[in-house]
Protein backbone atom coordinates (compact mmCIF):
# COMPACT_ATOMS: atom_id res chain seq x y z
CA UNK A 1 0.00 0.00 0.00
CA UNK A 2 1.46 3.16 -0.90
CA UNK A 3 -0.07 6.64 0.99
CA UNK A 4 -0.29 9.04 -1.07
CA UNK A 5 1.16 12.50 0.70
CA UNK A 6 1.77 14.97 -1.73
CA UNK A 7 -1.69 16.71 -1.14
CA UNK A 8 -0.83 16.50 3.05
CA UNK A 9 2.29 18.19 2.80
CA UNK A 10 1.42 21.02 0.48
CA UNK A 11 -1.66 21.58 2.87
CA UNK A 12 1.29 21.74 6.06
CA UNK A 13 3.18 23.86 3.92
CA UNK A 14 -0.12 26.21 3.23
CA UNK A 15 -0.56 26.13 7.17
CA UNK A 16 3.16 27.11 7.82
CA UNK A 17 2.21 29.83 5.59
CA UNK A 18 -0.46 31.00 7.58
CA UNK A 19 1.30 31.12 10.72
CA UNK A 20 4.70 32.72 9.72
CA UNK A 21 2.52 35.61 7.88
CA UNK A 22 1.66 37.01 11.68
CA UNK A 23 4.57 35.62 13.15
CA UNK A 24 6.39 38.52 10.97
CA UNK A 25 3.74 40.82 10.68
CA UNK A 26 3.48 41.47 14.16
CA UNK A 27 6.32 40.06 15.59
CA UNK A 28 8.75 41.82 13.55
CA UNK A 29 6.93 44.63 11.87
CA UNK A 30 4.56 45.42 14.53
CA UNK A 31 1.60 45.85 12.13
CA UNK A 32 -0.92 45.46 15.06
CA UNK A 33 -3.80 47.36 13.84
CA UNK A 34 -3.75 45.60 10.57
CA UNK A 35 -3.28 42.37 12.00
CA UNK A 36 -5.56 42.92 15.17
CA UNK A 37 -8.50 45.12 13.44
CA UNK A 38 -8.06 45.40 9.46
CA UNK A 39 -7.99 41.47 9.28
CA UNK A 40 -10.55 40.71 11.74
CA UNK A 41 -13.22 42.68 10.20
CA UNK A 42 -12.68 41.63 6.63
CA UNK A 43 -12.70 37.95 7.38
CA UNK A 44 -15.81 38.34 9.10
CA UNK A 45 -17.37 40.63 6.32
CA UNK A 46 -16.41 37.96 4.06
CA UNK A 47 -17.65 35.19 5.74
CA UNK A 48 -20.98 36.27 6.09
CA UNK A 49 -21.11 37.91 2.61
CA UNK A 50 -19.98 34.60 1.12
CA UNK A 51 -22.70 32.24 3.26
CA UNK A 52 -25.06 34.70 1.80
CA UNK A 53 -23.46 34.79 -1.61
CA UNK A 54 -23.76 31.17 -1.65
CA UNK A 55 -27.25 30.73 -0.42
CA UNK A 56 -28.87 33.27 -2.78
CA UNK A 57 -26.85 31.54 -5.57
CA UNK A 58 -28.26 27.55 -4.18
CA UNK A 59 -31.75 29.15 -3.97
CA UNK A 60 -31.62 30.50 -7.72
CA UNK A 61 -31.32 27.40 -8.95
CA UNK A 62 -34.56 25.49 -9.68
CA UNK A 63 -35.46 22.33 -8.71
CA UNK A 64 -36.15 20.30 -11.62
CA UNK A 65 -37.37 16.53 -9.98
CA UNK A 66 -38.85 15.66 -6.61
CA UNK A 67 -35.27 13.49 -5.63
CA UNK A 68 -35.59 13.06 -2.01
CA UNK A 69 -33.96 10.32 -0.45
CA UNK A 70 -35.85 7.81 1.19
CA UNK A 71 -35.18 4.50 3.59
CA UNK A 72 -38.64 3.99 4.97
CA UNK A 73 -42.27 2.95 4.30
CA UNK A 74 -43.74 6.69 2.48
CA UNK A 75 -46.96 7.82 3.56
CA UNK A 76 -49.83 5.28 1.94
CA UNK A 77 -53.30 3.43 2.87
CA UNK A 78 -54.23 4.44 6.95
CA UNK A 79 -53.23 0.62 7.73
CA UNK A 80 -49.79 0.43 6.40
CA UNK A 81 -47.29 1.62 9.32
CA UNK A 82 -45.33 4.50 7.61
CA UNK A 83 -41.93 5.73 8.50
CA UNK A 84 -42.15 9.73 9.44
CA UNK A 85 -38.35 10.54 9.53
CA UNK A 86 -37.32 8.36 6.57
CA UNK A 87 -40.14 9.26 3.92
CA UNK A 88 -41.15 12.44 5.53
CA UNK A 89 -44.39 13.10 3.83
CA UNK A 90 -44.75 16.98 4.64
CA UNK A 91 -42.77 19.98 5.52
CA UNK A 92 -42.75 18.99 9.16
CA UNK A 93 -41.67 15.92 8.94
CA UNK A 94 -39.04 17.30 6.50
CA UNK A 95 -37.86 19.58 9.44
CA UNK A 96 -37.35 16.90 11.84
CA UNK A 97 -35.53 14.87 9.85
CA UNK A 98 -33.46 17.70 9.17
CA UNK A 99 -33.08 18.63 13.02
CA UNK A 100 -31.85 14.65 13.53
CA UNK A 101 -29.43 14.80 10.77
CA UNK A 102 -28.08 18.30 11.55
CA UNK A 103 -27.57 17.91 14.93
CA UNK A 104 -26.76 13.92 15.36
CA UNK A 105 -25.97 12.85 11.94
CA UNK A 106 -28.23 10.03 11.11
CA UNK A 107 -27.22 9.55 7.90
CA UNK A 108 -23.33 9.27 8.64
CA UNK A 109 -24.37 6.67 11.43
CA UNK A 110 -25.83 4.07 8.21
CA UNK A 111 -22.05 4.43 6.94
CA UNK A 112 -20.72 0.88 6.30
CA UNK A 113 -17.30 -0.53 5.64
CA UNK A 114 -16.43 -1.82 2.76
CA UNK A 115 -13.15 -4.43 2.62
CA UNK A 116 -11.69 -6.93 -0.01
CA UNK A 117 -11.37 -10.43 2.29
CA UNK A 118 -8.65 -11.87 -0.40
CA UNK A 119 -11.47 -11.35 -3.29
CA UNK A 120 -14.72 -11.68 -1.23
CA UNK A 121 -16.07 -7.98 -0.85
CA UNK A 122 -17.59 -7.87 2.71
CA UNK A 123 -19.63 -4.86 4.34
CA UNK A 124 -20.34 -4.59 7.52
CA UNK A 125 -21.02 -2.18 10.14
CA UNK A 126 -18.84 1.61 10.95
CA UNK A 127 -19.50 3.99 13.52
CA UNK A 128 -16.05 5.63 13.70
CA UNK A 129 -16.86 8.00 11.47
CA UNK A 130 -19.93 9.23 12.42
CA UNK A 131 -18.28 8.91 16.31
CA UNK A 132 -15.78 10.99 15.00
CA UNK A 133 -17.48 13.85 13.24
CA UNK A 134 -19.86 14.26 15.96
CA UNK A 135 -17.31 14.63 18.46
CA UNK A 136 -15.68 17.07 15.82
CA UNK A 137 -18.63 19.18 15.14
CA UNK A 138 -19.92 19.77 18.79
CA UNK A 139 -16.64 20.01 20.11
CA UNK A 140 -16.78 22.75 17.91
CA UNK A 141 -19.92 24.52 18.77
CA UNK A 142 -19.24 24.57 22.03
CA UNK A 143 -16.00 26.02 21.75
CA UNK A 144 -17.66 28.69 19.69
CA UNK A 145 -20.23 29.05 22.37
CA UNK A 146 -17.63 28.98 25.23
CA UNK A 147 -15.63 32.35 23.23
CA UNK A 148 -18.66 34.49 24.24
CA UNK A 149 -17.27 35.09 27.27
CA UNK A 150 -14.20 37.25 25.44
CA UNK A 151 -16.87 38.92 23.39
CA UNK A 152 -19.82 39.99 25.45
CA UNK A 153 -20.26 41.86 28.81
CA UNK A 154 -21.61 40.97 31.46
CA UNK A 155 -21.06 37.25 30.53
CA UNK A 156 -24.32 35.50 30.03
CA UNK A 157 -25.32 32.99 32.49
CA UNK A 158 -25.68 30.27 29.82
CA UNK A 159 -21.92 30.37 29.11
CA UNK A 160 -20.59 30.54 32.54
CA UNK A 161 -22.88 27.08 33.12
CA UNK A 162 -21.44 25.86 30.16
CA UNK A 163 -18.22 26.36 31.10
CA UNK A 164 -18.80 24.50 34.20
CA UNK A 165 -19.95 21.48 33.01
CA UNK A 166 -17.33 21.72 30.26
CA UNK A 167 -14.72 21.72 32.80
CA UNK A 168 -16.58 19.49 35.34
CA UNK A 169 -13.66 16.95 35.87
CA UNK A 170 -11.36 19.87 37.01
CA UNK A 171 -8.68 17.47 35.75
CA UNK A 172 -5.00 19.70 36.01
CA UNK A 173 -4.79 23.24 36.43
CA UNK A 174 -6.44 25.56 34.72
CA UNK A 175 -9.06 22.26 34.27
CA UNK A 176 -8.95 20.92 31.33
CA UNK A 177 -12.17 21.51 29.08
CA UNK A 178 -13.69 18.21 27.70
CA UNK A 179 -14.56 20.18 24.71
CA UNK A 180 -11.28 20.54 23.35
CA UNK A 181 -10.02 17.15 24.38
CA UNK A 182 -12.96 15.55 22.75
CA UNK A 183 -12.54 17.55 19.02
CA UNK A 184 -8.85 16.97 19.33
CA UNK A 185 -9.69 13.38 19.39
CA UNK A 186 -12.21 13.88 16.79
CA UNK A 187 -9.89 15.74 14.70
CA UNK A 188 -6.88 13.44 14.71
CA UNK A 189 -9.41 10.47 13.62
CA UNK A 190 -10.73 12.17 10.72
CA UNK A 191 -7.14 13.35 9.82
CA UNK A 192 -5.78 9.57 10.42
CA UNK A 193 -8.56 7.51 8.24
CA UNK A 194 -7.17 10.48 5.17
CA UNK A 195 -3.88 9.47 5.92
CA UNK A 196 -4.11 5.48 6.60
CA UNK A 197 -7.38 3.64 5.20
CA UNK A 198 -6.23 3.06 1.41
CA UNK A 199 -9.52 3.89 0.05
CA UNK A 200 -10.11 7.57 1.64
CA UNK A 201 -6.38 8.21 0.91
CA UNK A 202 -6.89 7.83 -2.60
CA UNK A 203 -9.99 9.97 -2.79
CA UNK A 204 -8.19 12.88 -0.31
CA UNK A 205 -6.98 16.01 -2.00
CA UNK A 206 -5.55 19.52 -0.41
CA UNK A 207 -8.87 20.75 0.01
CA UNK A 208 -9.61 18.15 2.46
CA UNK A 209 -6.57 18.35 4.43
CA UNK A 210 -6.21 22.02 4.51
CA UNK A 211 -9.19 22.62 6.62
CA UNK A 212 -8.67 19.78 9.21
CA UNK A 213 -5.02 21.08 9.52
CA UNK A 214 -6.12 24.61 9.62
CA UNK A 215 -8.79 23.67 13.10
CA UNK A 216 -6.43 21.71 14.39
CA UNK A 217 -3.75 24.25 14.48
CA UNK A 218 -6.36 27.13 15.88
CA UNK A 219 -7.36 24.11 18.36
CA UNK A 220 -3.50 23.94 19.24
CA UNK A 221 -3.23 27.42 19.51
CA UNK A 222 -6.03 28.19 21.71
CA UNK A 223 -4.79 25.30 24.12
CA UNK A 224 -1.37 26.71 24.25
CA UNK A 225 -3.18 30.21 25.22
CA UNK A 226 -5.21 28.36 27.76
CA UNK A 227 -2.54 26.02 29.16
CA UNK A 228 1.03 26.93 28.53
CA UNK A 229 1.73 30.82 27.00
CA UNK A 230 -0.50 32.29 29.12
CA UNK A 231 -1.78 36.19 27.83
CA UNK A 232 -2.72 38.94 29.03
CA UNK A 233 -6.58 37.40 29.03
CA UNK A 234 -8.11 41.31 30.87
CA UNK A 235 -6.65 43.23 27.53
CA UNK A 236 -7.43 40.77 25.36
CA UNK A 237 -11.17 40.67 26.37
CA UNK A 238 -11.10 44.69 25.70
CA UNK A 239 -10.16 44.51 22.63
CA UNK A 240 -12.68 41.52 21.85
CA UNK A 241 -15.41 43.63 23.18
CA UNK A 242 -14.10 46.94 21.06
CA UNK A 243 -14.22 44.73 18.03
CA UNK A 244 -17.89 43.78 19.01
CA UNK A 245 -19.22 46.76 19.66
CA UNK A 246 -17.42 48.42 16.53
CA UNK A 247 -14.97 50.86 18.33
CA UNK A 248 -11.98 48.68 17.79
CA UNK A 249 -9.00 49.32 20.05
CA UNK A 250 -5.77 47.82 19.93
CA UNK A 251 -4.56 47.73 24.24
CA UNK A 252 -1.44 49.08 25.16
CA UNK A 253 -0.98 45.93 27.54
CA UNK A 254 1.47 43.61 25.15
CA UNK A 255 -0.54 40.94 23.67
CA UNK A 256 1.37 37.82 23.05
CA UNK A 257 2.08 37.11 19.72
CA UNK A 258 1.05 34.06 19.89
CA UNK A 259 -2.87 35.32 20.58
CA UNK A 260 -2.15 37.00 16.87
CA UNK A 261 -1.51 34.08 15.17
CA UNK A 262 -4.57 32.32 16.55
CA UNK A 263 -6.73 35.00 15.25
CA UNK A 264 -5.11 35.21 11.78
CA UNK A 265 -6.16 31.55 11.70
CA UNK A 266 -9.38 31.98 12.89
CA UNK A 267 -9.97 34.66 10.19
CA UNK A 268 -7.96 32.59 7.71
CA UNK A 269 -10.68 29.82 8.43
CA UNK A 270 -13.85 31.93 8.02
CA UNK A 271 -12.40 33.61 4.37
CA UNK A 272 -11.71 29.91 3.39
CA UNK A 273 -15.41 28.69 4.63
CA UNK A 274 -17.95 30.33 2.14
CA UNK A 275 -15.46 28.89 -1.13
CA UNK A 276 -14.85 25.47 0.00
CA UNK A 277 -15.98 22.08 1.22
CA UNK A 278 -16.87 23.56 4.82
CA UNK A 279 -19.78 25.49 2.94
CA UNK A 280 -21.79 22.92 4.01
CA UNK A 281 -22.67 24.03 6.94
CA UNK A 282 -25.26 25.95 4.75
CA UNK A 283 -25.61 23.58 1.81
CA UNK A 284 -26.81 20.53 4.28
CA UNK A 285 -30.39 23.03 4.24
CA UNK A 286 -29.91 22.89 0.22
CA UNK A 287 -29.65 19.58 -0.34
CA UNK A 288 -32.37 18.33 -2.35
CA UNK A 289 -32.52 14.41 -1.57
CA UNK A 290 -32.83 16.24 2.41
CA UNK A 291 -35.22 19.19 2.07
CA UNK A 292 -38.38 18.05 0.29
CA UNK A 293 -41.12 15.95 1.45
CA UNK A 294 -41.76 12.47 -0.31
CA UNK A 295 -44.82 13.49 -1.59
CA UNK A 296 -44.77 12.41 -5.27
CA UNK A 297 -48.05 10.49 -5.41
CA UNK A 298 -50.22 13.34 -3.76
CA UNK A 299 -48.55 16.71 -5.15
CA UNK A 300 -47.39 17.16 -8.53
CA UNK A 301 -44.13 18.48 -8.97
CA UNK A 302 -44.00 20.59 -11.92
CA UNK A 303 -40.43 21.50 -13.07
CA UNK A 304 -40.10 25.25 -12.68
CA UNK A 305 -38.02 25.78 -15.91
CA UNK A 306 -40.19 23.95 -18.19
CA UNK A 307 -41.61 25.76 -21.20
CA UNK A 308 -44.56 25.73 -23.33
CA UNK A 309 -44.25 23.02 -25.80
CA UNK A 310 -46.40 23.23 -28.82
CA UNK A 311 -48.04 19.77 -29.63
CA UNK A 312 -50.54 18.21 -31.33
CA UNK A 313 -53.72 16.68 -29.46
CA UNK A 314 -55.84 13.60 -30.87
CA UNK A 315 -58.47 15.50 -31.51
CA UNK A 316 -56.44 18.27 -33.30
CA UNK A 317 -55.25 15.84 -35.47
CA UNK A 318 -58.30 13.80 -35.90
CA UNK A 319 -60.05 17.29 -37.46
CA UNK A 320 -57.23 18.10 -39.72
CA UNK A 321 -57.41 14.13 -41.47
CA UNK A 322 -61.18 14.20 -40.94
CA UNK A 323 -62.08 13.90 -44.52
CA UNK A 324 -59.30 11.26 -45.29
CA UNK A 325 -60.19 8.88 -42.30
CA UNK A 326 -63.54 8.80 -43.45
CA UNK A 327 -62.74 7.80 -46.86
CA UNK A 328 -60.91 5.02 -45.35
CA UNK A 329 -63.31 3.78 -42.95
CA UNK A 330 -61.44 4.74 -40.10
CA UNK A 331 -63.79 5.28 -37.39
CA UNK A 332 -64.60 9.11 -35.90
CA UNK A 333 -64.56 9.51 -32.18
CA UNK A 334 -67.52 12.13 -32.00
CA UNK A 335 -67.30 13.22 -28.80
CA UNK A 336 -63.69 14.83 -29.57
CA UNK A 337 -64.69 16.65 -32.22
CA UNK A 338 -67.98 18.22 -30.52
CA UNK A 339 -65.16 19.17 -27.70
CA UNK A 340 -63.14 21.38 -30.58
CA UNK A 341 -66.21 22.54 -32.18
CA UNK A 342 -67.39 23.84 -28.28
CA UNK A 343 -63.62 25.77 -27.98
CA UNK A 344 -63.66 27.01 -31.58
CA UNK B 1 -35.01 32.64 -6.11
CA UNK B 2 -36.95 29.87 -5.37
CA UNK B 3 -38.79 28.95 -1.73
CA UNK B 4 -38.17 32.92 -0.39
CA UNK B 5 -40.64 31.78 2.70
CA UNK B 6 -38.32 29.66 4.13
CA UNK B 7 -34.90 30.73 2.77
CA UNK B 8 -35.38 34.86 4.00
CA UNK B 9 -35.80 33.37 7.66
CA UNK B 10 -33.11 31.02 7.19
CA UNK B 11 -30.64 34.19 5.94
CA UNK B 12 -31.48 35.62 9.27
CA UNK B 13 -31.37 33.16 11.91
CA UNK B 14 -28.34 32.65 10.40
CA UNK B 15 -27.29 36.67 10.29
CA UNK B 16 -28.47 36.43 14.19
CA UNK B 17 -26.50 33.36 14.95
CA UNK B 18 -23.37 34.89 13.74
CA UNK B 19 -23.87 38.48 14.91
CA UNK B 20 -24.35 37.38 18.73
CA UNK B 21 -21.98 39.09 20.29
CA UNK B 22 -22.75 42.63 18.75
CA UNK B 23 -26.50 42.30 19.81
CA UNK B 24 -26.01 40.57 23.19
CA UNK B 25 -23.64 43.98 23.71
CA UNK B 26 -25.98 46.14 22.35
CA UNK B 27 -28.22 45.10 24.84
CA UNK B 28 -26.58 46.24 27.83
CA UNK B 29 -24.36 48.96 26.06
CA UNK B 30 -24.19 50.94 29.64
CA UNK B 31 -22.66 48.26 31.39
CA UNK B 32 -19.64 48.48 28.89
CA UNK B 33 -15.96 49.56 29.56
CA UNK B 34 -14.99 53.04 28.30
CA UNK B 35 -13.79 53.40 25.00
CA UNK B 36 -10.38 53.66 25.99
CA UNK B 37 -9.04 50.84 28.01
CA UNK B 38 -6.95 52.77 30.51
CA UNK B 39 -9.82 55.16 31.91
CA UNK B 40 -11.34 54.00 34.68
CA UNK B 41 -10.08 49.77 35.21
CA UNK B 42 -7.37 48.50 32.80
CA UNK B 43 -4.89 49.74 35.29
CA UNK B 44 -5.84 48.32 38.33
CA UNK B 45 -2.51 46.92 39.05
CA UNK B 46 -0.65 50.47 39.13
CA UNK B 47 -1.89 51.62 42.85
CA UNK B 48 0.79 49.34 44.15
CA UNK B 49 2.91 48.46 41.38
CA UNK B 50 5.62 50.41 39.01
CA UNK B 51 3.60 51.23 36.10
CA UNK B 52 4.55 51.20 32.81
CA UNK B 53 4.70 55.07 32.23
CA UNK B 54 6.93 55.66 35.52
CA UNK B 55 6.97 54.78 39.20
CA UNK B 56 4.10 55.47 40.79
CA UNK B 57 5.89 57.11 44.50
CA UNK B 58 3.44 56.44 46.82
CA UNK B 59 4.18 52.35 46.95
CA UNK B 60 7.02 51.58 44.77
CA UNK B 61 9.10 50.00 48.07
CA UNK B 62 6.20 47.40 47.99
CA UNK B 63 7.17 44.87 45.82
CA UNK B 64 5.02 41.98 44.32
CA UNK B 65 6.75 37.86 44.73
CA UNK B 66 6.49 38.42 40.47
CA UNK B 67 6.31 41.75 38.06
CA UNK B 68 2.80 42.93 37.30
CA UNK B 69 2.67 41.41 33.69
CA UNK B 70 3.74 37.88 34.97
CA UNK B 71 0.92 37.81 37.67
CA UNK B 72 -1.20 38.97 34.97
CA UNK B 73 -1.07 35.89 32.96
CA UNK B 74 0.03 33.77 35.37
CA UNK B 75 -1.40 34.30 38.97
CA UNK B 76 -3.17 31.42 39.17
CA UNK B 77 -0.33 28.78 38.19
CA UNK B 78 1.90 30.36 41.31
CA UNK B 79 -1.15 29.70 43.72
CA UNK B 80 -1.26 26.19 42.02
CA UNK B 81 2.65 26.18 42.50
CA UNK B 82 2.13 27.28 45.91
CA UNK B 83 -0.08 25.14 47.22
CA UNK B 84 1.78 21.92 45.56
CA UNK B 85 4.90 23.02 47.20
CA UNK B 86 3.44 23.77 50.74
CA UNK B 87 0.27 21.51 51.56
CA UNK B 88 1.52 18.42 49.74
CA UNK B 89 5.39 18.84 49.90
CA UNK B 90 6.02 20.85 53.35
CA UNK B 91 8.00 24.08 51.74
CA UNK B 92 7.13 27.19 53.43
CA UNK B 93 9.24 29.75 52.00
CA UNK B 94 9.26 30.98 47.85
CA UNK B 95 12.02 33.31 46.60
CA UNK B 96 10.60 36.31 44.94
CA UNK B 97 11.82 38.16 42.62
CA UNK B 98 13.49 40.24 44.79
CA UNK B 99 15.39 37.81 46.09
CA UNK B 100 13.45 37.88 48.83
CA UNK B 101 11.46 35.13 50.86
CA UNK B 102 7.89 34.88 51.28
CA UNK B 103 5.97 32.43 53.32
CA UNK B 104 3.71 30.78 51.01
CA UNK B 105 0.27 31.91 52.02
CA UNK B 106 -2.60 33.26 50.28
CA UNK B 107 -3.79 34.52 53.33
CA UNK B 108 -0.77 35.93 54.91
CA UNK B 109 1.20 36.65 51.92
CA UNK B 110 -0.66 37.58 49.11
CA UNK B 111 -4.24 39.12 50.70
CA UNK B 112 -1.95 41.77 52.96
CA UNK B 113 -1.95 43.83 49.79
CA UNK B 114 -4.49 42.95 47.30
CA UNK B 115 -7.15 42.95 50.40
CA UNK B 116 -9.99 44.14 48.25
CA UNK B 117 -11.55 41.43 46.99
CA UNK B 118 -14.25 43.35 44.69
CA UNK B 119 -12.09 45.56 43.19
CA UNK B 120 -8.74 43.38 42.90
CA UNK B 121 -10.22 40.31 42.18
CA UNK B 122 -13.90 40.02 41.08
CA UNK B 123 -13.90 43.01 38.43
CA UNK B 124 -11.34 41.41 36.38
CA UNK B 125 -12.48 37.88 36.61
CA UNK B 126 -16.69 38.85 36.62
CA UNK B 127 -15.20 41.21 33.54
CA UNK B 128 -13.64 38.13 31.91
CA UNK B 129 -15.85 35.49 32.31
CA UNK B 130 -13.67 33.52 34.81
CA UNK B 131 -14.63 31.65 37.64
CA UNK B 132 -12.26 31.50 40.31
CA UNK B 133 -13.07 29.08 43.53
CA UNK B 134 -10.04 30.46 46.21
CA UNK B 135 -12.52 31.74 48.30
CA UNK B 136 -14.95 29.60 48.70
CA UNK B 137 -12.63 28.19 51.83
CA UNK B 138 -10.06 31.17 52.20
CA UNK B 139 -11.69 34.27 54.14
CA UNK B 140 -11.74 37.19 51.17
CA UNK B 141 -9.45 40.08 52.60
CA UNK B 142 -11.25 42.87 54.38
CA UNK B 143 -13.93 43.08 51.76
CA UNK B 144 -16.82 40.68 52.16
CA UNK B 145 -16.65 38.49 49.07
CA UNK B 146 -19.75 38.37 46.82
Amino acid sequence: MSVRLNDFLFSILLIAVLIVIPLLGVGVLGLKYFFGVIIPYLALAVFIGGLIYRIVDWARSPQPFKITTTSGQQKSLPWIKRSRLESPANNLEVALRMFFEVFFFRSLFRNLRADLEGKRLLYGSAKWLWLGALLFHLGFLIIILRHLRFFVFPVPEFVNILEKIDGFFQIGFPTLYLSDLLILLGLAFLLLRRLFDAKINYISYASDYFPLLLIISIVVTGILMRVAIKPDIFAIKHYAISLATFRPVIPEAPISVLFYVHLFLVSSLAVYFPFSKLVHMVGIFFSPTRNLPNDNRMKRHVNPWDYPVKYTTYSEWQEKFRDVMEEAGIPIDEEWGKEIQKQA
Amino acid sequence: MYNLDKVIPGIIILILFLTTPIWLNLANLKALPPKDPHIGQARMCTTCHVSEKGPDEAVTSEKCVADTQYMRGYHMKLLDEWREKKIRKGEVYYKGLDGKSYVMSLQRTCLKCHSDYLNFCDRCHKFTGVQLDCFNCHIAGKEEKK
